[in-house]
């Protein structure tokens, strides 16, 4: 092989490796150059070009949509239902759904609306009775925290606070599911409620979050027990009244 | 990391698909979390989804698998759109980054084995002197062969239009190595398709 074949040879290889470059267009003005005058001379390297491109146009054109094989809602929404976590931000992962307004009978006009007033009242008296944890809302929603950090630091926490966590889950259910969507008085109870569990949830989310980082700290665990006491007294307290009438 | 593909197709006009208008109102409701209103959207959304987590993780059962950690994921979340973007858009990322997070240590452990024996033989096949068209179902059959971290690539770079750095960020990887396994991915593919 003479030298100048050698050399030929050098330059084939080089433009190869910078093959993919070239069809995606990422290189630089300088050596498109190069490649591009090699590529017009190289029999080889243009049905390199060729095959890239004809991949690439492939890969583009695949379809966006697969028609799944099975219907996977109802194992999906199962595992929603299921889905005992408290998302960090301000709501909960409860699914709301609604309910036949002859499946909540004991819940009637008037005395929803006066359920409501006392929801909002003793909303407002639980979000303002114990100091918070020092923490912004915007901090709290910036601590993003990922579900499973946080499960993670729930690992630590007392057997009471994990209880108290999935009796406000289970009451938070019984209430939602009694209070009709379509129903103006009743959505305004939901929406009364709503507002009172977004604020103790905040609370809630940033003591967790005060708790991934000081996991040791037992005034922060006291907090978190006694907000999860007032969630959960709150939704008794919501069913009471509901059941009383 | 919050970019968008830059090229390549958008998730709200790719190809063999019309854009499904949603309907705003389910998706204000879904957010407030009303399973009705959710399982709606699953529905508009599930066969977008569905075609992702089966090319980036290669497998239809597991890709079924996938599926379902995303919406839960979107379950959890979906109160942090805010519609700077559409909504399929943001499902598309929020998609990328579950299954990548899935992924992220079979794709960071083959990283540090690119150039393995497989390659170097898949390396020496001759290639065809005229490529043939490429059919869509060879192709899917072809790029569940792949490995994974060049599967990843491969569909984030060329089936997305994901760019080089976008996908070293999402997948915690360096850009060097982004560009070999797309070489790599090419590289195998042709010799599946034989093209």
């Amino acid at each position: 092989m003479s030298r100048e074949d050698r050399n030929q040879d050098v330059a084939h290889e080089k433009v190869r490796a910078q093959l993919d470059d070239y069809v995606d267009g990422t290189l630089p003005e300088t050596e498109r150059h190069v490649v591009e005058n090699h590529v017009v001379a190289c029999a080889g390297c243009r049905d390199e070009v060729a095959a890239l491109r004809a991949l690439i146009d492939a890969a583009r054109a695949l379809p966006a949509e697969m028609a799944p094989r099975e219907d996977s809602w109802p194992d999906l929404e199962k595992r929603i239902r299921q889905r005992p976590v408290v998302v960090a931000g301000t709501q909960t992962s409860h699914p709301t759904v609604p309910v036949r307004r002859d499946s909540a009978s004991w819940m009637r006009g008037g005395v929803a609306a006066a359920a409501g007033f006392v929801f909002v009242v003793a909303v407002a008296w639980m979000a303002t009775r114990d100091p918070d944890t020092g923490r912004s809302r915007d901090d709290a929603r910036r601590a993003d925290v990922e579900v499973t950090a946080l499960d993670a630091a729930f690992a630590v926490m007392p057997a009471v606070v994990r209880g108290l966590e999935i009796e406000c889950m289970g009451a938070g259910q019984i209430l939602q599911a009694s209070l009709i969507a379509d129903d103006v008085q009743r959505e305004s109870i939901a929406s009364s409620m709503r507002t009172g569990l977004e604020t103790l949830d905040l609370s809630i989310a940033e003591t967790r979050a005060a708790l991934e980082e000081h996991p040791d700290d037992s005034l922060l665990v006291r907090r978190l027990t006694m907000r999860y006491q007032q969630k959960l007294d709150l939704l008794l307290g919501a069913i009471r009244l509901a059941e009383d009438v | 990391m919050s970019a968008q593909p830059k090229r390549g197709r958008s998730p709200d006009s790719a190809p063999g698909s019309a854009p499904t208008p949603l309907d705003p109102e389910v998706l204000a409701r879904a957010q407030r979390r009303e399973l009705d209103a959710f399982e709606a959207l699953y529905r508009a959304s599930v066969g977008r989804v569905l075609a992702l987590c089966t090319r980036l993780c290669g497998d239809t059962e597991r890709a079924d698998d996938m599926v379902q950690e995303v919406f839960l994921r979107l379950w959890e979340r979906i109160d942090r759109f805010e519609g700077r973007s559409s909504f399929f858009t943001w499902l598309h990322r929020l998609t990328v980054n579950r299954v990548t997070d899935i992924l992220r240590a079979e794709i960071r452990r083959e990283g540090r084995e690119l150039h393995s024996e497989d390659d170097a033989v898949l390396l020496a096949i001759p290639m065809p002197e005229r490529p043939r068209a490429v059919e869509p179902m060879d192709l899917e059959r072809a790029l569940s062969r792949l490995p994974p971290g060049a599967r990843v690539v491969f569909v984030l770079h060329d089936v997305e239009g994901y760019r080089h750095e976008e996908i070293a960020a999402t997948l915690g990887i360096a850009v060097g190595t982004s560009k070999a396994q797309l070489h790599r991915a090419r590289r195998l593919l042709r010799g599946h398709l034989s093209i």
